[in-house]
């Protein structure tokens, strides 16, 4: 049995400005431009205006959101049986709060696994493992009307409620209480992955195996917006989805192994596997309902509905041997066949070879003679692999969709162009590297490098868009990974008591874009392009090289010289990937007691900090408060700072206008230092615990995110808020950071 | 026992090894359900009418809200109170070619291009007893209607565009095709508005195109090219077409159920295929977003009784706070959803008219044009005597009868007045630009200079 409780919060917090500071800002950014000083929006109410700035009030809407979260795990298994047959069950309840409010989560999770063997030669089994998850979200990053927006976006000197106690809500922002309040989100899953297996030994060293197996995904989801929050407008809305992924995989194997004399061993493995996966998801969604107590889509006057569905298929063949003489060289040479229906019907196999190749160096006698090594390990291998994710099922056909409808009557227009030619995304790579103990094991290094070329990328190309399309799904350019990578562990006490150990760990890789006819932007604004030459996930931007310290004006790279910032001035300013990264952990043992701790580190990657580039807007943006950030703009002639002057005249290009604030002051370095986890724990003897007629017992307290050492401004530098957009990376908007979380859990055998 | 199980796996292999031939082909080449090949979309009537469908919804899409917003934003009676860039930079003329409204109108203009071209590709080979000549007249013409509003938009929006007039199966299609001249593009609009006007059916449909949609279209055409005498003729045939007239009071355009006789062409709404635009213009405090505020000049043009008359219907007004907020409200069925996009209308027939003949020195002609559609508004009948002071009477009369639509940016730019009236005087910012990441995947297209 295992179970712990924990708290979490947010360990850091966005840092928005007063009232006084932000009617300070405002007058300051009315007289920037061109304002008359007797018509100030911040002067007395009773001259007309919205009172002094010293006058106004500062509301926390953020304290609001964010909370100590609580998170309870509980765990039993159990697992017995003959010799004959084995048997495994566990089932576990686990239950979160997000620091952000109103979200929250709860799973169940139950296993059961099954093996008998029914004869000496055959051998069957089963194992099921289902899972409920039910989840109550708010949408963040990317929605105006999102919890966390609306918390952060309003501004500050704004009441949160209206004089008659309503919420209060600004421009396009809900009211973050609202939310808190009335979000009635609730996504149930229900997940069965089973599987039943036969096994017979033809020979004592030839097997065959057939599995066939079933992985049943169902999310059904139901979202209620009532008339208080601006979801639910006018008079509250409502959607329910139902979505089933369904995979089928049945797979054969056949095993046979081989000892050759003392100092041959052969194994090898041929096989084949049919996949088949479908999608299917039906939509309805009603508006206007009678009232706020009445949430189904049945109680609504219009209801509309819609349904998708797709379909894919994998069928593969492999085989693999594996010859080792000696235990001091070996050799894997592998291949397989893998066909895909998402692609071209003359392109739908891809062929994938790979060879490694082993070598125990500490085993030969000059390298034994030396006496330095335990152990010295050569490894290398060369090999090609495929990739078919990223691409929708139908990806290669031309088609034309329905649902272009018209005065209710049904339409129909084309939605992709034909690519035959689509075929699979393939990778060659090679490897080297080395294993080595030394110093009576006392120190274990192990360094690896490898060197990726990825072509025919599957990516979504742009096509001129005169001819009625944006994009198509080709195979299109290369890029390549090189990097190394070094592990050493310490044990710093072999013969004590005490068993101490630290492992380093660090990593470096470069990537870049080998072949690419011409670029190809994503994410929102166009924020990341992809450039032959360049890496993946560089940001393109403009690259602001000071602000006048007399005009008080933003200036920017001029990149074609032409007299003029345009668009073509836009170019790659960094990107998302860091120079290095790495881990450091350490673990101390002794009579029962553990110590342990790991540390992140990351050196060099940028981060495009989303909420500055909102919230730092020199009062372009009416409806919209500032970050204390915005405090350090540019005030009068001599004033040296990277924040230009505010105002909201276009021309000036300091926040809007043509660069559309889309400066690379925006841009931050993300390195880190992060101590990620930080434990106790204590194991009570087996004569204590004997005692008690326990098995075993062991206590331990946990915390997780206790520091963090970046120059980031942002809540944390681990972050990409476009999951699931295409080619970016590092792209903090609003996104809840990772919880500081204190644990304490309990794990004992019966 | 052992024997059964035996047996039982080896069925099983077998059953594999069968399945796994077999299964191949049925794995590798699933069917879409949701979708059609593209070269089977129109085969019969039902697919051609389908298709012909689809092109109306394509051309609704640019017109909910992109279209209407490139005509008023720029202009000076609405200002943008959102966040985002893209509407700024419209509503301060500070554009940029990586405008991403500018890159969404585009695409879908063209789209709307490329199945107008499908349907005239297609329909004239479909055989099909349902499909009688009439309709498939009807078909083609709306295709050539609806490929002539778009490339008109492209026009007057952009200057010269690249025409596609096939449709697009590879992309490789339309390569080296690069932009035509303004001319160029407005004589490809006349052609297939001529040959609409031809084989459109003589009928009163006022959300689907007739022969007077077209003639409406062609004069609001002849008059961006200055061809008065033309421009006269057509607005003459719409005017005196006895369905059509203009209503009393303005706001019966824009009331529910829509399709008043003073419509030439609205695009369709319904709860189902829902337009959104007013929760642009709705203060927060009804549900809206409150992105587009009439600015306070406009609001006391549209109030003022000698100007904007019952057209201050336009308008509406909501309690904030103990504070009176002032908001557009042309668009206003929040819980229907159904407001349609305004296209053409007979008021804008008269004022084409009335300009024509201003400029042909017909100035009483052009006056009575004038004052009808003021009249209808239940304003003073104009004073202007001279050419130049009926010519700035209508287009201030514009300014106020389409305050909100798709109009007063591009009625400014065509008359050359967008540098006195809105000081806009960078003639290059008079046309839109091409999508910058259009430019870089493709070198046939050139970008308008100033960009």
């Amino acid at each position: 049995m295992d179970t712990y409780q924990a708290v979490s919060n947010a360990p850091k917090q966005y840092k928005l400005v007063t009232g006084p500071e932000l009617a300070t800002l405002e007058n300051e950014r009315f007289l920037n431009d061109g304002g008359n000083p007797s018509l100030l929006p911040y002067r007395p109410v009773a001259d007309g205006g919205r009172g002094l700035p010293e006058e106004q009030q500062t509301y926390d809407r953020l304290s609001d959101v964010f909370r100590t979260a609580r998170t309870q795990s509980y765990e039993v298994s159990a697992a017995g049986g003959s010799d004959k047959t084995q048997f495994y069950i566990g089932a576990g309840y686990f239950d979160q709060e997000s620091i952000a409010r109103p979200s929250k989560f709860n799973r169940f999770s139950l296993r059961v696994n099954l093996d008998n063997s029914v004869t000496d030669k055959v051998r069957i089994g089963t194992s099921t493992a289902l899972t409920r998850t039910q989840r109550n979200v708010s949408s963040n990053d990317n929605n105006p009307v999102g919890v966390i927006n609306s918390a952060l976006f309003p501004r500050t000197n704004l009441p949160e409620y209206n004089p008659d106690g309503s919420y209060a809500k600004y421009g396009s922002f809900d009211n973050h209480q609202a939310l808190i309040d009335n979000l009635d989100n609730d996504a149930v899953g229900t997940r069965v992955i089973s599987n039943v297996y036969g096994e017979y030994r033809i020979q004592p060293n030839l097997t065959l195996r057939s599995s066939w197996s079933i992985d049943f995904n169902d999310m059904y989801e139901n979202n209620f917006n009532n008339t208080l929050i601006l979801a639910g407008q006018p008079r509250g809305t409502a959607s329910s989805f139902l979505s089933r992924d369904i995979t089928l995989l049945n797979e054969q194997t056949l095993n046979y192994s081989v000892n050759i004399g003392e100092n041959h061993f052969i194994q090898a493995l041929v096989g084949n596997t049919l996949q088949r996966n479908t999608f299917q998801r039906t939509t309805l969604a009603g508006q206007q309902f009678p009232g706020n107590d009445l949430p189904t889509i049945a109680s609504s006057a219009t209801q509309t509905g819609s349904s998708a569905r797709s379909q894919a298929g994998l069928v593969s063949f492999f085989g693999k041997a594996t010859y080792s003489f000696k235990e001091r060289y070996t050799a894997d040479v592998s291949v397989r066949a893998d066909a895909s229906s998402r692609f071209g019907a003359d392109n739908r196999w891809g062929y994938f070879p790979a060879v490694g190749l082993g070598w125990r160096l500490g085993e030969e006698h000059f390298i034994k003679d030396l006496n330095v090594f335990e152990e010295l390990k050569l490894r290398a291998s060369v090999g090609r692999t495929g990739n078919q994710a990223g691409i929708s099922d139908f990806a290669s056909l031309g088609l034309v969709q329905g649902g272009a409808n018209y005065l209710d009557l049904p339409g129909t227009t084309p939605l992709q162009l034909a690519n035959p030619n689509l075929s699979w995304e393939s990778t060659e790579q090679w490897n080297v590297g080395l294993d080595a103990a030394v110093l009576q094991n006392r120190v274990i290094l192990e360094l690896n490098y490898y060197d990726k070329y990825t072509s025919g990328l599957l990516l979504n190309v742009p096509v001129p868009r005169k001819i009625g399309f944006s994009s198509v799904v080709e195979n299109y350019g290369a890029v390549s990974n090189k990097g190394v990578e070094l592990q050493v562990t310490t044990n710093w006490l072999p013969k004590s008591a005490v068993q101490w150990s630290t492992t380093f760990n660090i990593a470096r890789n470069v990537n870049k874009v080998e072949k690419l006819a011409a670029p190809i932007t994503a994410g929102s604004r166009d924020i990341f392009r992809l450039e032959e030459g360049q890496s993946l996930y560089s940001f393109w931007l403009y690259k602001q090289t000071r602000v006048n310290p007399e005009s008080g004006d933003a200036e920017y790279e001029d990149v074609n010289s032409d007299g003029a910032i345009t668009v073509a001035d836009r170019q790659l300013v960094g990107t998302a990937w860091p120079d290095f990264f790495g881990g450091l952990t350490n673990s101390v043992n002794y009579k029962g007691f553990d110590l342990g701790f790991t540390l992140n580190f990351e050196r060099g990657a940028k981060i495009m900090n989303m909420n500055r580039f909102f919230l730092v807007h020199g009062g372009t943006q009416s409806n919209i408060g500032y970050l204390a950030n915005q405090l350090d703009r540019w005030q009068q002639p001599g004033d040296q700072t990277d924040i230009p002057r505010l105002t909201t005249n276009a021309a000036s290009n300091n926040y809007g206008g043509v660069v559309q604030n889309l400066s690379d002051r925006y841009l931050e370095d993300g390195s880190f230092l992060r101590l990620r986890t930080l434990s106790l724990g204590y194991s009570v003897p087996k004569e204590v615990v004997a005692k008690t007629r326990l098995n075993s017992l062991r206590l331990y307290v946990q915390a997780a995110n206790l520091f963090t050492i970046t120059p980031y401004s942002g809540l944390d530098p681990e972050v990409n808020s476009q999951g699931g957009v295409a080619n970016t990376k590092n792209f903090d908007w609003a996104t809840v950071p990772q919880p500081r979380t204190f644990q304490v859990g309990l794990t004992v055998g019966l | 026992m052992k024997h059964t199980l035996y047996r039982l796996l080896f069925a099983t292999q077998v059953a594999a090894v069968s399945l796994s031939l077999s299964a191949c082909n049925d794995l590798l080449e699933p069917q879409p359900v949701q979708q059609l090949p593209a070269d089977q979309a129109i085969t019969d009537a039902g697919s051609a009418r389908a298709a012909t469908i689809g092109a109306y919804d394509r051309v609704q899409a640019y017109y909910q809200l992109n279209w209407p917003v490139l005509g008023f934003l720029p202009g000076e009676n609405v200002r943008f109170n959102g966040t985002l860039n893209q509407f700024l930079q419209i509503d301060q003329n500070q554009l940029s070619a990586d405008n991403v409204l500018i890159t969404e109108a585009w695409t879908q203009m063209y789209q709307a291009v490329n199945v107008a071209n499908n349907l005239l590709a297609a329909v004239p080979d479909v055989n099909d007893p349902l499909l009688p000549a009439a309709e498939k007249n009807q078909l083609l013409g709306e295709a050539h209607f609806l490929r002539a509003l778009v490339y008109f938009d492209l026009g007057r929006g952009w200057g010269g565009v690249p025409l596609i007039l096939t449709p697009t199966r590879t992309k490789e299609n339309g390569q080296g095709i690069g932009r035509s001249t303004q001319a160029q593009t407005y004589d490809q609009v006349l052609a297939d508005l001529t040959e609409a006007e031809t084989l459109l059916p003589d009928a009163t449909t006022r959300n689907r195109a007739v022969k007077t949609t077209a003639r409406a279209l062609r004069a609001r055409l002849h008059l961006y090219r200055q061809q008065y005498a033309e421009a006269e003729t057509y607005a003459t045939q719409v005017i005196s077409n006895a369905n059509y007239s203009l209503v009393t009071p303005y706001r019966s355009i824009s009331t529910a159920p829509f399709l008043s006789r003073e419509s030439v062409l609205e695009l369709t709404f319904s709860n189902s295929d829902a337009n959104t635009m007013w929760n642009n213009w709705f203060p927060s405090a009804l549900g809206g977003q409150f992105n587009f505020q009439p600015v306070p000049t406009a609001i006391a043009l549209l109030n003022d009784p000698a100007v904007g008359g019952n057209r201050s219907a336009l308008l509406a007004t909501t309690t904030i706070a103990g504070a009176n907020v002032t908001y557009g409200n042309l668009y206003s069925r929040s819980a229907q959803r159904d407001d349609p996009s305004y296209v053409l209308r007979l008021a804008e027939q008269y004022l084409i008219r009335a300009e024509a003949r201003a400029r042909q020195g017909k100035l009483t002609q052009a006056l009575a044009d004038l004052n009808a559609v003021r009249a209808r508004a239940g304003v003073p009948a104009s004073t202007a005597t001279t050419a130049d002071q009926l010519l700035l009477a209508i287009e201030n009369e514009r300014k106020v009868e389409f305050a909100f639509e798709a109009d007063r940016w591009f009625d400014l730019v065509r008359t050359g007045r967008a540098g006195t009236v809105l000081g806009v005087t960078d003639q290059r910012r008079w046309l839109f630009p091409l999508p910058f990441n259009d430019l870089v995947a493709d070198p046939a297209l050139e970008q308008n200079p100033g960009y």
